[in-house]
């Protein structure tokens, strides 16, 4: 072989041998990230939150029944907390820490599958988007655009006014509007990625445009990604929140946070532990949420750290 | 400059075709119809025919979305079926109070905010800075509708001092201006000591000073002139925000704003009144955008020569 | 060191046993340990050495921008026009950075402000020092743009509108537009493609006889500095281990590092021969010996080299080496290889 054609040669090899130890080093990146976020005080706070209100949530599915949740109980009415009702009563007699406690799995649901649902639809659109660019770019950011266009309590409310108040409804509403977000998101990721020179090792070694787009480009986009969508179940859960509060969301008697607090809108002065407790647990989930997307940003890119 | 606002004008046109139909045909398929509560068992077959037809009920719905778009040109969105007024009277009527609230919630949010992120960067990694940062992770944790109702609680109720709702005095302005604003600080904040902190870190601004270039100038022309593009935008934003969202915040106030008309509309099914609501909030959401876009290309030179050499994107941060 | 090559002409510049460390956390990053050399008017010198040698943080120091949590001056003075660039106050500093002295740094890329015009940030340096309206000053601006290379219309122009090798021209543009009678360049064409390179060196090189500029040319690349540089000093470990005429360093190298630099360089006429790199790896600066920093890797050590700190010696009026092995006054190093 002429030297020319050895240089090329070498080149081609060492550049998969760099697409090899760059995804063996995305494994040990993986533990890596893991140790510094343990060294985050308020990462870690936020976590062990989000744990104990998925232990909340598992034991409301195994102790706590629908009728402990629902049962009207005339003779109780307004309790203020004791040790019998750690939360007080309602205005129909309800236990109110039962009621918060079932509600555990509305808000963290709504939380975590709609913004799972606009991650998967909006990365895997925005990831095309980015990949292909042309007409096929120009037709995914314009529907992006409408989408983006809607913000996500109006279209909570149209849905809701159209198909009438259901869980499902709710989740989807908010997981559309979660959407456009991603897809912007991961077709900037992709263009800044498209050009490396790990593409052009994969291409050279003959993997499909396709495969090389999900296999190769979006996991070292992935980073940015994942903080979003974890400050993203933060915005979900205070829009299903707000939706439930005006009665655009869950239907009417699911002890959902934010309906639990438009229980209480009427009875401000007379029992005001009906507004104070679910709006605690609220801030509980958004506050851990955002402390360990914040500690994922550090975490997984730390030369953004200040 | 000119090219690009005309064209986003452009642009806009057909998103705010698709938006509105999109939320045109939801309202328009809903379960039954405008004429449901018209009829009456003395009416015919014949008549009922005729009233569909009056309502262009026999007609694909494009022809009763362009009708109605038609109409919105001319002002006219139909007439609400509770009140039997016109539905864009009511709600321009309406929007005075909205737009008050928001923007009053805005300076106030901003007022704090920037003073407070700027200071928070300045002293970037200590224990002030720490606190800032807890400080707008609470703020931007807490639901406003819930401030909003703790704030009832304490000051209406317990101490009267504010009215628990709009009364038309400017004493009931002082309770849901906080409540909303106090959740736009906590971003402002946020936004406002990145931005800083980006930009102190730049290489641009040791040129500055080796050119000589006084300390003072450095922070005002070359710091601060760089940091304020994103607050900026996201001020914006979170105006539009705002705006487009303040449903809930006017449903705890009981304030007399669209929010509010939006919410009696669906509740009592009065649909031309809900849909024209809707999509007055709609277009004011994506023209507030447009704004926006259109400052940030303003005072970005770099945005506006992407802008005039042909390609879209990269808004700002969203909410 | 009495640096015989300026005491004819007028001294522009004079650095004397500077020291800068860094005060981190954990540990001290001792960059510069005791620094000499001066400048003459309208003479180049070129600083070499590799990343993280201390040329960097001497130049930041010089203009006295070395940013000051972490970084401490420790002992020192220089003196820049007369100037006791140490001693003074933030006012009047900024009277000096940019008049007297000017920098241009290493990434053009990042160092022009993107949201003001080219003209414009010229234009700021001529306002700051000289006494003249803004529209003269504007006007001088465009001068400069025109002497770099750069038509004049552009001034109105942004940084993001121009290549890396415009905007390099721009910030020289910018450091030299007040006439300043020192021009330090921080690695000015590293970030640059190869062919770029060559003509930002040949307009510095073309600006400094025209307005009789001092260059400091701070580099690792010994053919630029051999291209534009009267003088050397090389840099080891914070501390110049040879310093001379061109002639000097080139010609008759003394110290074993600077014979190690040179022989690393591949020759294109002796292929199939492998490259000899320096071994071993660049002094920590956070853990620097006893003895001589460059010991450990170098053939010639011994053990008086490892346990003090190495012996000045002068070679002549204008060549000086920091090497204990020239105690030994039988003692040469064999020469670089790559000669002609």
């Amino acid at each position: 072989m002429s030297r020319e054609q050895m240089t090329a040669v070498t080149q081609k090899q060492g550049q998969s041998a760099t697409l090899a130890s760059r995804r063996y080093k995305k494994k040990s990146g993986f533990v890596e990230s893991w140790n510094r976020l343990k060294t985050n005080p308020g990462a870690m706070f936020g976590l062990i939150v989000l744990i104990i209100m998925v232990l909340l949530m598992i034991y409301s599915f195994l102790f706590i029944t629908k009728d402990d949740v629902m049962a009207i109980n005339s003779g109780n009415r307004f309790k203020p907390p004791s040790a019998q009702h750690p939360f007080g009563t309602d205005s129909m007699g309800r236990d109110l820490f039962k009621r918060t406690i079932y509600g555990t799995r509305y808000s963290l649901t709504v939380g975590f599958f709609s913004v799972a649902f606009g991650f998967i639809v909006g990365v895997f659109f925005g990831t095309i988007a980015g990949y292909f660019g042309g007409w096929v770019e120009e037709i995914i950011m314009r529907v992006s655009d409408v989408m983006a266009s809607i913000p996500g309590m109006l279209l909570g409310m149209v849905i809701v006014a159209v198909m009438g108040p259901s869980f499902l409804n709710l989740l989807l509403a908010i997981g559309i509007s979660n959407i456009s977000g991603f897809v912007r998101m991961a077709r900037a990721s992709v263009l800044s990625v498209k050009g490396s020179e790990f593409v052009e090792a994969a291409r050279a070694i003959g993997m499909s445009e396709m495969r090389i787009a999900f296999s190769q480009v979006l996991p070292n986009s992935l980073s940015p990604l994942i903080v979003t969508a974890t400050a993203r179940i933060a915005t979900s859960v205070l829009a299903a929140a707000g939706l439930s509060f005006i009665g655009f969301g869950v239907p009417v008697p699911l002890p959902e946070w934010g309906a639990l607090i438009s229980d209480g809108r009427n009875y401000l002065s007379l029992a005001p532990h009906l507004t104070l407790f679910p709006g605690i647990f609220i801030m509980l989930v958004t506050f851990a949420c955002s402390l360990l997307g914040d500690g994922l940003r550090d975490a997984l890119d730390p030369k953004l750290k200040q | 400059m000119l090219r690009y606002i005309v064209k986003r004008l452009l642009w806009l046109i057909p998103i705010l075709i698709c938006v509105s139909l999109i939320i045109f045909i939801l309202m328009d398929a809903a379960p039954g119809s405008i004429i449901d509560t018209m009829i009456n068992e003395e009416m015919t077959q014949e008549d009922i025919e005729a009233l569909r037809r009056q309502y262009d009920l026999d007609k694909s719905v494009f022809y009763r979305y362009g009708k109605y778009m038609l109409g919105l040109l001319r002002g006219d969105l139909g007439t609400s079926q509770i009140s039997g007024l016109p539905v864009f009277d009511l709600y321009i009527s309406r929007f005075p109070k909205t737009l008050e609230l928001s923007l009053l919630s805005l300076i106030l949010g901003t007022a704090i905010a920037i003073p407070l992120g700027i200071f928070a960067a300045k002293h970037a990694g200590t224990i002030w800075d720490n606190l800032t940062t807890a400080f707008t992770l609470i703020g931007l944790s807490m639901p406003a509708f819930w401030l909003g109702l703790l704030l009832l609680i304490w000051f209406a109720n317990d101490i009267k001092i504010f009215p628990a709702g709009y009364d038309g005095t400017w004493k009931s302005y002082v309770l849901p201006v906080i409540a909303n604003g106090f959740a736009m600080s906590a971003s402002i904040t946020r936004q406002t000591r990145s931005a800083i902190l980006e930009v102190a870190r730049q290489d641009y601004l040791r040129t500055a000073r080796a050119k000589g270039v006084p300390e003072r100038r450095v922070t005002i022309r070359h710091e601060l002139r760089n940091a304020w593009i994103p607050i900026v935008t996201q001020i914006g934003l979170m105006l539009a925000l705002t705006m487009a969202g303040s449903a809930v915040i006017e449903a705890v106030y009981t304030w007399p704003g669209v929010g509010n008309l939006m919410i009696e509309a669906i509740n009592r099914r009065d649909t031309t009144l809900a849909c024209g609501c809707v999509i007055m909030t709609a277009i004011l959401y994506v023209v507030m955008l447009l704004i926006v876009d259109i400052i940030y290309a303003f005072i970005d030179p770099r945005i506006k020569a992407m802008y005039s050499a042909g390609r879209k994107k990269k808004r700002g941060a969203e909410a | 060191m009495i640096d015989e090559s300026t005491t004819n002409s007028e001294v522009v510049l004079e650095v004397e046993d500077l020291v800068v460390h860094y005060e981190l956390k954990n540990e001290t990053v001792k960059a510069v340990n005791g620094v000499s050399f001066s400048l003459t008017k309208g003479r180049s010198i070129g600083l070499v050495g590799e990343t993280g040698a201390g040329k960097t943080t001497t130049a930041l120091a010089i203009m006295n921008l070395v940013p000051k949590p972490p970084g401490v001056i420790k002992s020192g003075t220089i003196d820049v026009c007369g100037y006791k660039m140490l001693e003074l106050k933030p006012k009047q500093l900024e009277k000096i950075r940019g008049k007297e002295i000017s920098m241009i740094f290493q990434d053009p890329m990042t160092s022009l402000n993107p949201v003001i015009p080219v003209g414009d940030q010229i234009a700021e340096s001529v306002r700051l020092h000289e006494n003249v309206s803004a529209s003269q000053a504007y006007d001088r601006a465009v001068e400069m743009l025109e002497l770099v290379g750069i038509p004049g219309e552009r001034a109105g122009e942004y940084p993001h509108q121009f290549s890396g090798g415009m905007r390099q021209r721009v910030l020289i543009a910018i450091a030299l537009a007040c006439n300043p009678r020192i021009l330090i360049a921080d690695e000015p064409t590293t970030a640059l493609d190869v062919t770029i390179q060559a003509q930002v060196l040949n307009m510095i090189n073309d600006l400094k006889k025209k307005f009789g500029t001092a260059l400091i040319m701070i580099t690792h690349d010994l053919g630029v500095v051999a291209k534009m540089c009267d003088d050397v000093a090389v840099m080891y470990a914070g501390r110049i281990v040879e310093k001379g005429t061109l002639e000097d360093v080139f010609n008759d190298t003394k110290h074993p590092y600077t014979e190690g630099l040179f022989n690393s360089l591949p020759d294109i006429s002796k292929k199939g021969t492998d490259l000899k790199p320096i071994p071993g790896q660049i002094a920590d600066p956070t853990r620097l010996p006893e003895g001589c920093a460059f010991a450990p890797r170098c053939r010639y050590a011994t053990d008086a080299c490892r346990e003090k700190p190495p012996t000045i010696h002068q070679i002549s009026p204008t060549h000086f080496v920091e090497c204990t092995a020239y105690d030994d006054p039988g003692f040469h190093i064999e020469g670089w290889q790559n000669h002609g």
